[in-house]
């Protein structure tokens, strides 16, 4: 299936094929390449030089070929810059790293360049709020190079607000992100064994026969370590990627007759391709979950299964969505309808040589589950599945494809993969099925793989806390076990309603006191968009101390991000305590940021200064100032074009831009220092 | 007004009919932005945002609330356009679309999880954190210099068109004297140069 190809200089490797093409189909198209090291999918964002631009352009992959004259090809879809539109932008706002993708048809829109024009791998995201886009999470936004949400018209010439319908003749979803992040390596490697690369679904469906009636060697799915880490940075809060698990065969399962577990199998048994990816939405509450009892659990999901006609297509992403609404018993002993767990799955398939089958139970499960060895499966307290987490993640991420293999045959107990979003939403913990099979037969040794988790960390998000409500306590109890830290709920401070009705003096004053008096701090380093009575709560959390904040309002030029605040506390000695634990200590918010403090200043009435309106005859000015003020009306117009007025007002606009360039640069320039600083943080 | 979601979104529907204006002189007062932006629609509020940082020197902000998005829009695309006076020449004032964070009594995202912790010396993440403070504040270094750089610039901008000004209207009160006082009349006629008498 791996074809391989030296360039010149450097490292070149096709990926997977697609169709062939051309007068004498001499024309390959491929899905992905490797080219000096860094593995390309289609779809992809990248960057191209060209030798006269500065900046290199940005664009999006959508077609992949070598013609038979062994040129390497792509086509781009190219995305604009802000600056490169700059006339049709209009009063737009512009996001910091926006782009503008192409769209329509004209001059502009997309490519065909060398392969070797490629210089990168650019990691754009979609914020586009379509229903279809997945949305990235801030920890996502924060990596993401640029972003783009509208589209740049190269025939009208014209900003689109929407994103739909076709662009070059690509169906917009392949536009959006994907539900498994792109990465370097964006195209998830999805190897069957050993003797299978999973090329196209037609393999696939060959794989999945065979997988019945071989040893299940052959469906383990690898996955490399940096695509699980990679997905659990993905933050969808409730979309927890599903994938088709795979239940061992009946052979390795000591205790169980093989017919029993094949009839689980066909029973379980939906239409799917096993490479195809799921995706699915698992909601599952998991207070429900009882030690040795039987679950009744609705699993939602909501799949999306993409298997494309010419059966070429390696994308994840589906063509499109269906929902199918079923019970499934997914490894159920002796597939028996057993009971208290409704598994809603709601997928959609579209699936190419008729043998579009889902089978839930033998689709390949990403994670490598199996290493597990629970033995005792009817307590799966929540303190066991923290353990097997743990022991999943370490072992994870050292396991060669040999040994897991090895492991999945040594394997013999249940495994589990408690599939957990450790991000604790009021949307309710999601996490995958955790079978806990009750009947003897199944006591001693049953391999169960399920529920493959989509997060590997159950330790990444120990700082995300819900809204108001309380984690479950088992889940923070695990948190401060591993991390051994305590972490800080903010919620309201008790008397928190006080700012509602106790209005107190005007600001100005009690700060202006507050300055005499040494009680007044500034805290930086806060998320702009905190109000004051969440900084109120903050230090009311962080200090144990009860004070009054004000957000700075942010305006033109302050800096998106870092936002401050200046409190007032009661007495001297806490303000200086205040900024010595934080000069000392670290209050790390969410969001990785550490406050900062100062005892802050506030200089007397001093009156401002403000350079740029002229008066040619001052004593003029002043007799007339005072009737101007009061007339009001005639100080505002708009100024015309052919006065000396007019003139000073664009060197003013002029210097303003200029202004407004160097403010852009300085805190793009800042983002990205601060954003490589983050990424050294472990706990994010 | 019931929950906080639907606060949040009346909030929201507020922030996107209100044009955030600057480099306002610090002598406009409410009534004046009123009456100046009255033009353009109904002026439903006007609110300034205070500069706790008195030394800055940067003009006046202002939010102005308008009757509906529309006209907030006008708003900013007109004043992008023609170059718009408050209370003084030349320099123009600024509209932008008004932002979340300019809102001093803006309620709490829904749905926003805030949490805190303090590291110990001993977490790996301690040293990351202390780096990040340091970042923090050189940033903020970083900002207060570029504002006193552009302060600085248009300090000079300012001086530079003040002289030209002076220059200008020097030379125009000379040409004004030269016709009052018949200097030019006799000029006029030493040279043999015909002028119009309706100087």
């Amino acid at each position: 299936m791996v074809e391989v190809e030296t360039s010149e200089e450097l490292e070149f490797k096709w990926g997977k094929k697609k169709g062939r093409g051309g007068r004498n189909k001499d024309v390959q198209f491929y899905e992905s390449f490797t080219y000096d090291g860094v593995e390309y999918g289609l779809y992809d964002c990248v960057y191209l030089y060209k030798e006269s631009e500065p900046e290199p352009e940005i664009g999006k992959l959508i077609k992949i070929w070598e013609t038979g004259e062994k040129a390497k090809k792509v086509k781009v879809l190219w995305f604009f810059r802000p600056c490169e539109i700059l006339n049709f932008l209009g009063a737009e706002e512009i996001l910091e790293n926006e782009l503008f993708l192409a769209s329509g048809e004209g001059v502009g829109l997309a490519n065909l360049n060398p392969l070797e024009a490629i210089a990168g791998k650019c990691n754009v995201l979609c914020i586009s709020k379509d229903k279809e886009n997945p949305l990235p999470s801030a920890e996502e936004l924060q990596m993401a190079e640029f972003v783009f949400r509208r589209t740049f018209d190269v025939g009208q010439q014209k900003i689109m607000d929407k994103i739909d319908g076709q662009i070059a003749g690509i169906d917009v979803k392949f536009m959006f992100n994907r539900m498994d992040i792109q990465k370097p390596g964006g195209v998830l490697k999805v190897d069957l064994g050993k003797n299978e690369v999973c090329g196209n679904s037609i393999e696939s469906n060959e794989t999945m026969a065979l997988s019945k009636k071989n040893s299940f060697k052959e469906h383990v799915t690898l996955e490399k370590i940096g695509n699980c880490v990679d997905s659990s940075t993905q933050e969808n809060a409730d979309l927890v990627k599903h994938k088709p698990l795979l239940v061992e065969k009946p052979a390795f399962v000591v205790g169980l007759k093989s017919s029993d577990m094949d009839k689980t199998n066909e029973k379980g048994e939906h239409a799917s391709n096993p490479k195809a990816l799921l995706r699915s939405k698992v909601k599952s509450n998991e207070g429900e979950v009882r030690s040795g009892k039987v679950h009744a659990r609705q699993v939602a999901e909501e799949e999306n299964v993409k298997c494309t006609k010419d059966s070429v297509d390696l994308d994840n992403r589906p063509t499109k969505k269906a929902k199918i609404d079923c019970t499934i018993k997914v490894s159920n002993d002796k597939g028996k309808i057993c009971e208290q767990r409704h598994v809603k799955v709601e997928e959609k398939i579209r699936c190419t040589k008729g043998s579009g089958e889902l089978d839930h139970g033998q689709s390949k499960s990403k994670l490598n589950t199996s290493t597990n060895v629970v033995n005792d499966k009817s307590k799966s307290s929540d303190h066991k599945r923290m353990n097997d987490k743990k022991v999943l993640s370490s072992t994870a991420s050292t396991l060669d494809d040999k040994c897991k293999v090895k492991n999945m045959e040594n394997s013999l107990g249940t495994n589990k993969a408690p599939c957990k979003k450790t991000k604790l939403e009021d949307k309710a913990t999601t996490l995958s099925n955790v079978k806990l099979p009750k009947t003897s037969q199944r006591k001693d040794f049953l391999g169960t793989n399920e529920g493959p988790s989509k997060k590997m960390k159950p330790d990444v998000k120990v700082t995300t806390l819900s809204n108001g409500k309380l984690p479950p306590p088992t889940e923070s109890q695990n948190k401060a076990k591993n991390y051994g830290f305590q972490v800080l709920e903010v919620t309201q401070r008790p008397d928190a309603d006080r700012r509602t009705w106790f209005k107190g003096f005007p600001w100005e004053d009690r700060m202006q006191t507050a300055h005499e008096q040494g009680t007044l701090v500034l805290l930086q380093n806060l998320d702009p968009a905190f109000t004051s009575a969440e900084v109120e709560d903050i230090v009311w959390h962080g200090f144990k101390e009860t004070c009054t904040a004000k957000m700075i309002q942010r305006i033109s030029n302050s800096s998106p991000h870092s936002g401050q605040a200046l409190v007032i506390f009661k007495t001297r000695e806490a303000a200086q305590m205040v900024v010595r634990k934080l000069d000392e200590g670290c209050l790390l918010l969410s969001n990785g940021r550490p406050l900062v403090g100062s005892i802050g200043t506030h200089s007397a009435e001093k009156k401002p200064i403000f350079f740029g309106h002229l008066v040619i005859d001052k004593l003029r000015h002043q007799m007339l100032r005072e009737r101007e003020m009061k007339e009001a009306v005639s100080t505002s117009h708009c100024s015309q074009p052919n006065t000396t007025e007019y003139d000073m007002a664009m060197e003013w606009c002029l210097l303003q831009e200029r202004s407004d360039l160097v403010w852009g640069n300085l805190y793009k320039q800042q983002g990205k220092e601060l954003r490589k600083l983050k990424a050294e943080l472990k706990a994010k | 007004m019931g929950t906080p979601e639907a606060e949040y979104a009346a909030f929201e529907e507020k922030v996107k009919r209100t044009v955030y204006l600057d480099n306002i002189s610090p002598q406009v007062t409410d009534i004046v932005v009123r009456t100046a932006l009255s033009q353009f629609g109904t002026v439903k509020n006007v609110q300034f945002i205070p500069d706790y940082f008195k030394s800055r020197n940067i003009g006046q902000c202002a939010l102005v609330e308008m009757e509906n998005p529309k006209q907030a829009d006008a708003i900013v695309s007109e004043i992008a356009q023609f170059p718009f006076m408050m209370a003084g020449m030349p320099r123009p004032v600024r509209a932008c679309p008004a932002k979340v964070e300019m809102f001093d009594d803006r309620p709490a995202k829904p749905g926003r999880n805030i949490s805190c912790r303090w590291l110990e010396p001993n977490d790996p993440d301690f040293e990351v954190a202390q780096k990040l403070k340091r970042l923090n504040k050189k940033h903020a270094a970083e900002a207060s210099s570029l504002l006193k750089q552009q302060l600085q610039e248009e300090e000079n901008l300012a001086k530079q068109q003040n002289e030209a000004l002076k220059a200008n209207h020097k030379k125009y009160e000379m040409i004004d004297s030269v016709i009052a006082d018949g200097t030019a009349r006799h000029l006029a006629k030493r040279y043999k140069m015909r002028i119009a008498d309706d100087w």
